[in-house]
C-alpha cells in the first residue's frame, strides 16, 4: 500500500468514507447472497459486521456537513490494490459462521492498515487524530470478531456440496 | 464541479432493495458496484438511467439498481435499447448482459450495434459459461473446455473474439474491465457513458459456481499500459496478440453516431394532402 | 342492390414493357374523370424484367374488391403468361387488345371464348419520338372508356412527375396516337356511369395501414424489408420524419419487434410491419410485450404460406399464428381491416387498443389489400380513446403491475421521478420483481386476460350487414380483406330475392362472443368465407362455439383471389354464368 499524501481533513474524509462504503459494500453483498442462498447464519455475521461498519460511515457522514470537500472519483483513491482481499471473493454459499468471521477480518485488513498508516505519517495534527479515531474503529470491529470466534467451537471438516445446481431460466 | 455538488458520493443510493440472486463469489457483484459508483460520480438522476438487459446470470442486473430498467429476453438487449434511446435520446442507455445473450444469441445484434452506433454503453459481464443452465460452453469458452455435459470433448471450436469483432464491425469504444477492480470498472463505465456512440465494455466476470478456476484471473489480468489506441489497424494487430487478460480502455476514436432525423412543421393534414386526386 | 357499372381491365406484360406504371396512369386518369378503382397486382418473382399483371375494375361508386371475370385485358406481350392465366378469368363478351406482331398468343388465352381486337401498337409507338407501347396501350384504353386527352395530360402529369418532361411529352403524344386507333363515334364504356363530385383518395392498403398508424399516434416504427409489407414502410420513413416520428431499418425481425417493445417503454407509440415469415420470427417479441405490458403494434400483410410461400401473392393464412402464435397464455388483440379504406380505421384502432389496454396487437393485413391501390371517398378522422394511462406525481411506493378493478396499470415512463421500475418478460409480482409464485402467477395471468375481456369494444368489432327482414336465408360471416368480394356476393344473392346477413369481423381477439351470437341468431343458413386451406377462422369459431355445428366453411387458399360468383355459387348450389 502506498503511502497517503492526506493534506486536510476533507480530503481524509472523503477518502476514509470511500475506503468504508466498499467494506460495508463488500459484507452487505456477502450477507445478500447467503441469505439469496438460504445460509442465515453466516449472512448473520455479514450483516451485523456491515452495520458495525455503517455506524462508521455515519460518522464520517456527519463530520461531511458544512465541509468544502474534495470531489475524488472512484478510481482515483490512493488505497485501492487489486490484490487485496476481499472477502466476496472467496465467500461460498455453504460456509460457516467462523468462515464468515474470517473473510470478514480479511476484508477489513485493508482499512486497518491504511488508517494506521494515515495516522503514523501524515503531519496535519486534525488528521492524525481522526486516523487514529478510525484505527480505533477498526480495532473494535476486530476485537467483536476475536470474541466471537472464540465462542464458535472448532472448525469441523468442511463437507462436500451434494446437491448440482439448478436451471433457473 | 460546482460547489453544490460537493458532497459525499454514496453508490450505494443507487441500489434497490431487490437482492441478488447471484452465486456467492460471483463477478457480477462487482460489476453492480462499478456500475452504482459510475452513476453516483456522475450524480446522474435515477429516473434518467434506464439499464436494459436479456437473459442471463448478468442480465438480472436492472433489478438490482435503481433506474428505470428491462429485463429482456434472450439476445435481444441490443435492439430493446435501441429503440429506447432512439425515440428518449436524453436518457443515459446502459445494456448489460452475458457472453451468451451477447454473442451467441444476440450475436447479430452486437455486430449491427457496433455500426449503428446509437449512443449507448454495452457492459458485458464475460464468465465463458452459461450459468443460468448450468454451465455449458459459450462463445468464448476455450476450444478444448470438457468440463460440461453437452460438450464432454470440448467444443472444438476457437473463441469468439468479441473485441477484435466490435473493432471490425465499426465500434469506436471498446474497453476490457476485470470485476477484480470495480474501481476501474467505474471508470470505464463512466468513460463509455460519456463517449458519444455505442461503447463496448467487456468485463472479466468469474463464474465461481461452474468456472472456480476463473478465481485465479485476479492474478492473470493486469491493466494495459500502451493503450488507448485510435488508429484500426494498430488496434486490430494489438488485439490479436493480447492474450485477453490486459484491462482498460483499448480503443477510443470518434465514429458518426446514428440520430433521427427531423423535418419539424408538417401536420397529418399536409401529408393526407397527397392523396386527393 | 347489385351496382352494375362497373368494368375490369387486366394489363400484362413482362417487365420492362411498363403494365405497372400502365395502370397507375389509367387508375389516376380514371380517378381524375370522377369515377372509383381499384388496382390489384400480380408479380413473378424476378426483381426486374418479371412478368406482371395488373387487375384494374372500375366503376361510378367505391369498389371493395375483384370482379368474377376481366371485360378487357390488354395484353403487352405473351412471355411467360402462362403464370398467371388462371388470374384473369374471361368471358364470352371479353375483348382481348394486342398486337400480332408480338406472337401468337398461348392456348390458354385462345381456348377463351373472349374476342381478340388486334391492333398495330409497335408500329404506332415507333411513329412518336421517344413512344412506348404501353402507352399505346393506355391510349387505346382510355379512348374506349372515354377518358379526355384533357384527363390523360392531368393523370399523366401526376404519374410521372419525376421522369422529366422528355418522358411526360413523349408519354402523351404516344397515348394520343393510341387513342387515335379507337374509331371515333364509338360509344364510351362509362357512358350513363354517375360523375362523382366530392373529393376523393387515390390510396394504397399499405399507405393506408401508416396513416392509420399515425393517426394512432406511432412515432417510432422499426422494421425489416419483406414483401408485400415494404412499401408500407417507404411510405412511413418520410411522413414519420416530417412529424417528429423515427424509423429504423433493423437488422431483422428479432430486432425490429424488440426495438419497438424498447421505444414504447419509452413511452412513445411503436409499431413494426412484416409479412408471414417475420411474424414467425416476432413471437417471442410480442410475449414479451404481453408479459411486459408494453403497448406495441404489428402490421402482418399476409402472403401465401406456408415458409417463404408465395411472397408477391395474397393468401388468409396466417391467422392461426395470429391467434395462437407467442407461447405460454398470451391474451393480446388480433384485427383486420375490411379492405383498404378500413385499413386506415382498422390500424388507428389497433394502435389505440394496445396504447389504451397495454398490450401487443397484430393487424392482419395481406397482399390483396396492401398491394393494391384504389380510389376511394376520403377517410375521416375517428376519435377514438388512444391514450395511455400513465404514472405521474408519484407519492410513495410505486407498483407498476399493480391490481385495478380495469387491470390496466398506470405505466410510469423512463423521466417521471420516483417511478423507476424494471420491466420483466418474466412473471413477476405488482412490483415487477420476478416471481415464479403460484399465486402471483395466477394474478398476473388473470389481469392481462381480464383487461382485455372486460373492455367493451363497441360497434367496431363487426361490420354487419343485414337486410330488413327479421331472419337472414343467408348468413356470410367472414373476415379481413374477402369481406368486399362477400359483401358483393351478398348484393347478387339479393338480387336474386334471398335475404342476406353479411358480418365482416374486424376485431378476431378477442372476439365479442356475445355479439356474435347476436349476430347470428336465427340464420337459416351459416357460412364462413376465408382466403385459406385449412378453414382456420371457421375452426377458430367453432373451437369457441360461435357459430352453430351445420354451419359451412369456403375457404380457398391462393393465389387466386375469392370472387364473388364463388359466393353466390356456393350458397346457392347453382353455377354463376
Amino acid at each position: 500500500m502506498t503511502v497517503p499524501h492526506i493534506q486536510s481533513v476533507e480530503e481524509f474524509i472523503v477518502h476514509a468514507h470511500a475506503l468504508k462504503c466498499e467494506s460495508e459494500e463488500q459484507l452487505e453483498m456477502c450477507a445478500d447472497s447467503l441469505r439469496a442462498h438460504n445460509n442465515p447464519e453466516a449472512a448473520t455475521v455479514f450483516r451485523t459486521l456491515s452495520q458495525m461498519i455503517g455506524e462508521t460511515i455515519q460518522e464520517l457522514e456527519a463530520m461531511a456537513e458544512g465541509r468544502e470537500l474534495p470531489q475524488v472519483p472512484p478510481w482515483d483513491f490512493h488505497w485501492q490494490l487489486v490484490d487485496d482481499p476481499q472477502c466476496m471473493d472467496e465467500v461460498h454459499y455453504l460456509i460457516n459462521e467462523r468462515k464468515a468471521l474470517e473473510l470478514a477480518q480479511l476484508n477489513e485488513q485493508r482499512a486497518l492498515k491504511y488508517f494506521q498508516d494515515t495516522a503514523e505519517v501524515v503531519t496535519d495534527q486534525a488528521v492524525k487524530e481522526l486516523a487514529q479515531r478510525l484505527h480505533d474503529h477498526e480495532q473494535r470491529f476486530f476485537q467483536y470478531i476475536e470474541q466471537r470466534l472464540q465462542q464458535l467451537e472448532e472448525d469441523v471438516a468442511h463437507h462436500d456440496d451434494l446437491d448440482p445446481p439448478n436451471m433457473p431460466e | 464541479m460546482s460547489e453544490s455538488d460537493a458532497v459525499l458520493i454514496k453508490p450505494k443510493d443507487y441500489k434497490t432493495s431487490v437482492k441478488p440472486i447471484w452465486c456467492p463469489g460471483c463477478g457480477d457483484f462487482a460489476v453492480l458496484s462499478a456500475i452504482t459508483k459510475a452513476l453516483a460520480w456522475m450524480k446522474l438522476a435515477k429516473e434518467e438511467v434506464a439499464l436494459i438487459s436479456g437473459i442471463g446470470c448478468s442480465s438480472r442486473l436492472p433489478a438490482y439498481v435503481d433506474s428505470y430498467g428491462f429485463h429482456g429476453i434472450h439476445g435481444r438487449v441490443l435492439p430493446l435499447a435501441a429503440g429506447l434511446k432512439v425515440v428518449r435520446p436524453e436518457l443515459t442507455v446502459i445494456a448489460a448482459g452475458g457472453d451468451g445473450d451477447g454473442y451467441s444469441i444476440g450475436g447479430n445484434h452486437f455486430m449491427h450495434a457496433c455500426r449503428r452506433n446509437i449512443d449507448m454503453t454495452y457492459i458485458v459481464m464475460d464468465n465463458r459459461v452459461y450459468g443460468m443452465t448450468k454451465g455449458q460452453a459459450s462463445p468464448t469458452t476455450a476450444a478444448d473446455w470438457d468440463k460440461s455435459k453437452l460438450t464432454p470433448h470440448g467444443t472444438g471450436v476457437p473463441p469468439f473474439q468479441p473485441l477484435s469483432i466490435a473493432l471490425a464491425a465499426g465500434a469506436g469504444f471498446i474497453a476490457r474491465g476485470f470485476s477484480g477492480d470495480p474501481n476501474q470498472m467505474s471508470k470505464l463505465i463512466v468513460e463509455a457513458i460519456e463517449y458519444p456512440g455505442f461503447a463496448l465494455i467487456e468485463v472479466l466476470s468469474p463464474c465461481p459456481t461452474f468456472r472456480p478456476e476463473q478465481k485465479e484471473w485476479k492474478h492473470q489480468v493486469r491493466q494495459a499500459e500502451d493503450i488507448p489506441l485510435h488508429d484500426p489497424v494498430q488496434a486490430a494487430e494489438w488485439l490479436a496478440a493480447d492474450d485477453g487478460m490486459s484491462s482498460g480502455l483499448i480503443y477510443h476514436r470518434a465514429h458518426p453516431v446514428w440520430q433521427a432525423l427531423h423535418e419539424v412543421g408538417s401536420t397529418l393534414a399536409d401529408i393526407e394532402q397527397e392523396f386527393r386526386i | 342492390m347489385t351496382q352494375h357499372n362497373n368494368i375490369s381491365i387486366a394489363i400484362t406484360g413482362s417487365g420492362g414493357s411498363g403494365a405497372v406504371t400502365a395502370g397507375l396512369i389509367l387508375l389516376e386518369a380514371m380517378a381524375q374523370a370522377g369515377f372509383y378503382g381499384l388496382m390489384q397486382r400480380s408479380a413473378g418473382p424476378q426483381i426486374r424484367g418479371g412478368e406482371s399483371a395488373v387487375m384494374l375494375r372500375f366503376a361510378d361508386h367505391e369498389l371493395c374488391g375483384p370482379a368474377d371475370v376481366f371485360d378487357l385485358w390488354l395484353a403487352l406481350d405473351w412471355l411467360k403468361v402462362r403464370r398467371f392465366v388462371d388470374e384473369i378469368p374471361l368471358h364470352g363478351g371479353s375483348q382481348i387488345i394486342s398486337d400480332p406482331m408480338i406472337g401468337e398468343p398461348p392456348a390458354e388465352v385462345t381456348g377463351q371464348q373472349a374476342a381478340f381486337i388486334d391492333l398495330s401498337l409497335k408500329q404506332t409507338a415507333a411513329t412518336v419520338e421517344g413512344g412506348r407501347v404501353n402507352m399505346v396501350g393506355i391510349g387505346v384504353l382510355a379512348a374506349m372508356l372515354g377518358l379526355s386527352v384533357a384527363t390523360m395530360h392531368k393523370a399523366i402529369q401526376k404519374t410521372l412527375s419525376d421522369k422529366g418532361k422528355a418522358v411526360i411529352s413523349a408519354s402523351l403524344a404516344a397515348i394520343e396516337a393510341g387513342m387515335r386507333l379507337v374509331p371515333s363515334g364509338s360509344v364510351p364504356l362509362t357512358a350513363n356511369w354517375q360523375v362523382a363530385t366530392g373529393e376523393r383518395w387515390n390510396i394504397s392498403g399499405n399507405e393506408a395501414c401508416g396513416l392509420g398508424a399515425l393517426r394512432g399516434g406511432v412515432r417510432f416504427v422499426a422494421a425489416y424489408p419483406i414483401t408485400p409489407a415494404s412499401d408500407m414502410l417507404e411510405w412511413l420513413a418520410p411522413n414519420l420524419e416530417k412529424i417528429g416520428g423515427t424509423l429504423l431499418q433493423a437488422e431483422d425481425e428479432l430486432a425490429s419487434i424488440n426495438m419497438i417493445v424498447g421505444a414504447s417503454f419509452g413511452g412513445v407509440a411503436s409499431l413494426t410491419a412484416t409479412s408471414g415469415p417475420g411474424l414467425s420470427l416476432m413471437l417471442e417479441g410480442i410475449g414479451l410485450a404481453v408479459a411486459s405490458e408494453t403497448p406495441i403494434t404489428v402490421v402482418n400483410v399476409m402472403r401465401g404460406g406456408p415458409s417463404t410461400g408465395i411472397p408477391t401473392k395474397s393468401e388468409q393464412a396466417d391467422l392461426n399464428q395470429a391467434l395462437y402464435g407467442p407461447h405460454g397464455d398470451a391474451p393480446h388483440l388480433v384485427l383486420a381491416p375490411l379492405g383498404i379504406s378500413d385499413a386506415v380505421f382498422t390500424t388507428q384502432w389497433a394502435v389505440c387498443l394496445a396504447e389504451r389496454l397495454q398490450t401487443a396487437t397484430i393487424v392482419l393485413s395481406d397482399q390483396s389489400i396492401g398491394q393494391a391501390r384504389a380510389i376511394v371517398s376520403p377517410v375521416p378522422e375517428t376519435d377514438m380513446l388512444c391514450t395511455r394511462q400513465t404514472a405521474q406525481d408519484i407519492d410513495g411506493e410505486y407498483r407498476r403491475y399493480t391490481l385495478t378493478p380495469d387491470g390496466i396499470s398506470p405505466m410510469a415512463i423512463p423521466g417521471t421521478p420516483y417511478g423507476m421500475y424494471t420491466a420483466d418478460g418474466l412473471e413477476h409480482n405488482e412490483k415487477g420483481t420476478p416471481s415464479s409464485m403460484a399465486a402471483d402467477h395466477n394474478v398476473q395471468l388473470t389481469k392481462r386476460s381480464d383487461k382485455l375481456l372486460q373492455t367493451d369494444y363497441g360497434e367496431h368489432w363487426a361490420e354487419i350487414a343485414a337486410d330488413d327482414e327479421a331472419v337472414a336465408d343467408y348468413l356470410l360471416l367472414t373476415w379481413g380483406s374477402v369481406s368486399g368480394v362477400v359483401s358483393e356476393g351478398a348484393g347478387r344473392l339479393r338480387d336474386q330475392g334471398y335475404s342476406v346477413t353479411v358480418v365482416a369481423v374486424r376485431l378476431l381477439m378477442p372476439l365479442p362472443l356475445q355479439q356474435m351470437k347476436n349476430a347470428l341468431s336465427g340464420a337459416k343458413k351459416i357460412l364462413v368465407v376465408e382466403h385459406n386451406y385449412s378453414a382456420q377462422f371457421y375452426h377458430y369459431l367453432m373451437s369457441l362455439g360461435a357459430i352453430p355445428q351445420d354451419a359451412s366453411s369456403l375457404a380457398r387458399p391462393g393465389p387466386l383471389p375469392l370472387r364473388p360468383g364463388e359466393i353466390v355459387t356456393t350458397m346457392t348450389g347453382e353455377q354463376h354464368e
